[in-house]
């Protein structure tokens, strides 16, 4: 074994090899920095290239692009408060706010660390855990699935903050918000009628933008200024990012491992997991007045997590040909045309293409994050160009990542139609987290709620894995609650920043 | 009357006015794709084993069609192939210009009318097709040791479909066989299906043939899983035959001897004989509008036939086809022929079936 771990490092040092790597990377980048795109869209643009295609090269291309994009999406987030792809929604709500501080080189430092020391954490956590990780992901069954989304939603508390009924208003839009389209376990469209672009439900990466994006293109255009209010001194900014991480090594770790951990349960999908990560920070965080505010461990926390991740969604991809993301289907397909068959056999007949890939999911994060870096200083000098400058440009650019997914004007209609309620929301002080959560759990929510039934009739409810997902529910709700009143704080986190409630 | 000498006169006249617009018409004529460009509507998000295949298909294709045009492949999820499919259907001209790849799943809603749907089968014309064998399971947990005695189970077998239509064919089969099975809607794909016959929470499970053999068949191997039955195919002349992909596995109708003791019958016999073979193409189908100019289709038919032959087709697409030779030809056609003659009582059977037993909606 050891053999083939280094023979795949070899292997990859060829020229052509690596230079589709960074290829990957460079796309990864490109596609990350642009909101509304992501790793599934990079990867789709370079589908038909595979073919014929070395298999080494094709799939460290491939690795590069969905290794790339988590750490590249920061920028939008951070910089703009438009959240980059679905995997880092969550760096919005404390990256944001420093940037508008002047600290958006700190928090981007901070960022590509946590980036950097997540991918290659998550690369470790597959190469140790790939030969047991079988018995794992088949402990997770549909009753199990449904308590980590009950799970899930029960972190709509930690992020209303002191405003719980509004949060909870949010997050019941959201979870109605997420029953349009087809049931997930029957024949029927709801609130489609004859409409089929709605059949398909409303799409993740419209509402987030629309929620997020649009509200704060308007207001800052009303205030006028540039994004950065108070001009800071943008060169320790990096450093002292960098710094922050390594003062927050344990964090990261952490949730580095939860990235990986929740990664690798298939059916959870990808979008969920920086949410889980950010509410788990903030919940537990000793001192948690700053979380919404500008806080660097609600950064540190979803990038180290949506990096690490790469490597636990491809667990149940290679070993069981279950894609973890979508993105892994595109993976899927090129294993596919290479002629590779996902399975257990891969760890005993193509050992050398698994350790090829944990190689590229390391090099490619490495390479990614440092680039990212190097870009950080005069990207981040935008933050001080006058927004009215930047604003059409970022209109259009949101406009065109709305649209790329299907080209169709209804999307451009949702698109403004959730800008305006997500202004509505800001105005109101409604968090809009919540409503986010809500709509992204509610399909598998019900999805698995019927399945457990449908499997199990009531008996889902005795399970050992229920229970001890039941009982950590709880514990988060009820923990939380008693770290809130045992630190005198009258207000939790997420504390709305003048009239920037999140 | 006109002399004989005049008539003469004049028939020669004709022919050679004849024979001069032919030559010349020839002459001139070039190949109705050259310098064109065609367009794949492929109505799924890449990365799906039908979207490679016509990937496969558009890289291939277009330099064995006369002119040699090119193919690009352009993807149109939504609504579970609808949206691709509705555009292919009324918002594209019928010029040849336009193909679609079409998975088996497509091919049955569209044979059956499902609502909203605007793909008509009877307007289309094949033009290749790929072929993939399925393969039935049940868990060892189950309780049963000889497919013969399927029917005794103690309890309803919990069978995971993704959705009726996707998994139509396996249900007609279990319908045809007597079986008392609980589907369970709501897993995302097929490869689900089999995590969850992993873990132990459904009893019965069906795969496409190379899935099979790559992933069951190692739980085969441990005992954990006991092979019932393959679908099968039908042959050209509507005979059932074995799945080429697994010559030793029985078949369906085999099965059914096997247990009731006579050859199968009856309305439930003729919807699997109606469903098997749309379902056959489950890799997929590449489709044509019918009244498109004869000499494009002729064309297109053309290109298919020198593509077969292409030792660099056979190559590229001998993973993506997982052992299973492309049909073209007259073989194509049969199955077209097969699906128009399919009593409407059938149909009828199969849209009831799925309405009452699963709430679809058909036009």
């Amino acid at each position: 074994m050891a053999e083939s771990f280094i023979n795949a490092f070899w292997i990859l040092l060829d020229p052509y090899r690596m230079g589709m790597l960074f290829a990957g990377v460079a796309i990864g980048i490109a596609v990350g920095i642009l909101p509304g795109l992501g790793g599934l869209m990079g990867m789709a643009l370079v589908l038909p290239f595979l073919f014929g295609m070395d298999p080494y090269a094709g799939i460290a291309m491939l690795i590069g692009i969905s290794a790339a994009v988590p750490s590249a999406d920061t920028f939008p987030s951070v910089l703009m408060g438009i959240p980059g792809s679905s995997g880092s929604q969550a760096t919005v709500m404390d990256g944001y706010p420093l940037a508008r501080r002047g600290e958006a080189a700190r928090a981007l430092g901070a960022a590509f660390a946590s980036s950097l020391i997540g991918g290659l954490i998550g690369a470790v956590a597959l190469t140790a855990l790939v030969p047991f990780a079988r018995p794992l992901i088949l402990a997770f069954g549909s009753p199990e699935l449904f308590m980590l989304t009950v799970l899930g939603l029960s972190l709509i508390g930690v992020l209303s903050g002191n405003r719980p009924i509004k949060g909870m208003l949010a997050a019941t839009a959201g979870l109605a918000l997420g029953t349009i389209g087809g049931a997930p376990v029957a024949a029927e469209y709801r609130f489609a009628g004859d409409f089929v672009y709605l059949y398909d439900g409303l799409s993740l990466v419209i509402v987030a933008l629309g929620l997020f994006a649009l509200p704060e293109i308007i207001d800052l255009l009303a205030k006028g200024g540039a994004i950065a209010e108070k001009p800071k001194k943008l060169g320790p900014g990096l450093l002292q990012g960098m710094r922050d991480t390594w003062r927050h090594k344990w964090l990261v770790l952490r949730h580095s491992l939860i990235g990986v951990g929740v990664g690798a349960i298939p059916g959870l999908g990808s979008s969920i997991i920086d949410w889980i990560n950010y509410g788990i920070v903030a919940r537990f965080a000793k001192d948690r007045d700053q979380f919404g505010r500008g806080d660097i461990r609600g950064v540190i926390a979803p990038e180290s997590a949506n990096n690490a991740k790469e490597g636990g969604v491809l667990m149940p991809t290679l070993l069981f040909g279950v894609p973890g993301s979508s993105a892994m289907a595109l993976l899927l397909a090129a294993l596919m045309i290479f002629g590779i068959e996902p399975g257990p056999q891969l760890l005993t007949s193509q050992l050398d293409m698994v350790f090829v890939i944990i190689w590229s999911l390391a090099l490619a994060n490495v390479g990614g994050a440092l680039i990212c870096l190097l870009l950080t200083k005069p990207i981040a000098k935008l933050t001080y160009v006058p927004f009215h400058y930047l604003a059409p440009a970022i209109m259009v650019v949101v406009v065109v990542g709305a649209w790329q997914e299907t080209h169709l004007w209804p999307d451009l209609l949702c698109l403004f139609g959730f800008g305006l309620l997500g202004w509505i929301m800001k105005r109101v002080g409604m968090p809009r987290p919540p409503l986010l959560i809500g709509f992204i759990l509610c399909p598998m929510a019900e999805r698995y709620l019927w399945m457990s039934y449908n499997l199990y009739d009531w008996e889902w409810l005795y399970r050992p894995g229920v229970l001890v997902i039941a009982g950590l529910t709880i514990a988060l709700v009820a923990g939380g609650a008693r770290l809130k009143r045992s630190s005198g704080a009258a207000a939790g986190p997420l504390q709305p920043a003048r009239e920037q409630a999140p | 009357m006109i002399s004989f000498a005049l008539w003469f006169y004049r028939m020669r006249l004709v022919a050679f006015i004849l024979i001069l617009a032919g030559t010349i018409s020839h002459a001139g004529a070039k190949p109705y794709y050259e310098g064109k460009t065609i367009r794949m509507i492929i109505p799924l998000s890449p990365g799906g084993g039908t979207d490679t295949f016509g990937r496969l298909i558009s890289r291939h294709l277009a330099e064995h069609i006369p002119g040699r045009p090119t193919i690009i492949a352009e993807n149109v999820p939504g609504a579970a192939s609808l949206m691709g499919s509705n555009e292919f259907a009324e918002r594209v001209a019928h010029d040849g210009l336009t193909l679609l790849t079409a998975s088996g799943q497509l091919n049955l809603r569209a044979f059956l009318g499902l609502r909203n749907l605007r793909l008509r089968l009877d307007a289309l014309e094949p033009i290749v097709a790929a072929p993939m064998g399925h393969v039935t399971v049940i868990s060892e947990q189950a309780g049963i040791k000889d497919p013969a005695k399927l029917n005794e189970a103690r309890r309803p077998l919990t069978k995971g479909i993704t959705d009726p239509i996707g998994s139509l064919e396996s249900i007609v089969a279990l319908e045809l066989l007597g079986v008392k099975y609980r589907p369970v809607p709501g897993y995302a794909g097929r490869s689900e299906t089999r995590l969850g016959l992993e873990r132990g929470e459904l009893m019965l499970n069906t795969q496409s043939t190379p899935a099979y053999l790559a992933r069951v068949l190692p739980l085969v191997k441990e005992g954990r899983v006991i092979p019932l039955y393959a679908m099968g195919f039908f042959d050209a002349q509507g005979n059932p035959v074995r799945d080429p992909g697994l010559p030793d596995m029985i078949t369906v109708p085999e099965l059914y001897e096997k247990i009731h003791g006579r050859k199968p019958s009856g309305m439930v016999w003729e919807a699997f004989k109606a469903v098997v073979p749309l379902v056959q193409n489950t890799r997929g189908t590449i489709w044509a509008h019918n009244d498109i100019p004869a000499a494009a289709l002729q064309d297109l038919r053309t290109g298919v036939e020198r593509m077969a032959r292409d030792p660099a087709f056979l190559q590229a697409g001998a993973n993506i086809m997982e052992g299973y030779p492309i049909i073209h030809g007259d073989d194509l056609q049969q199955i077209k022929a097969g699906m128009q003659e399919t009593p409407p009582e059938v149909i009828a059977y199969l849209r009831k079936f799925l309405t009452t037993r699963f709430g679809l909606a058909f036009q």
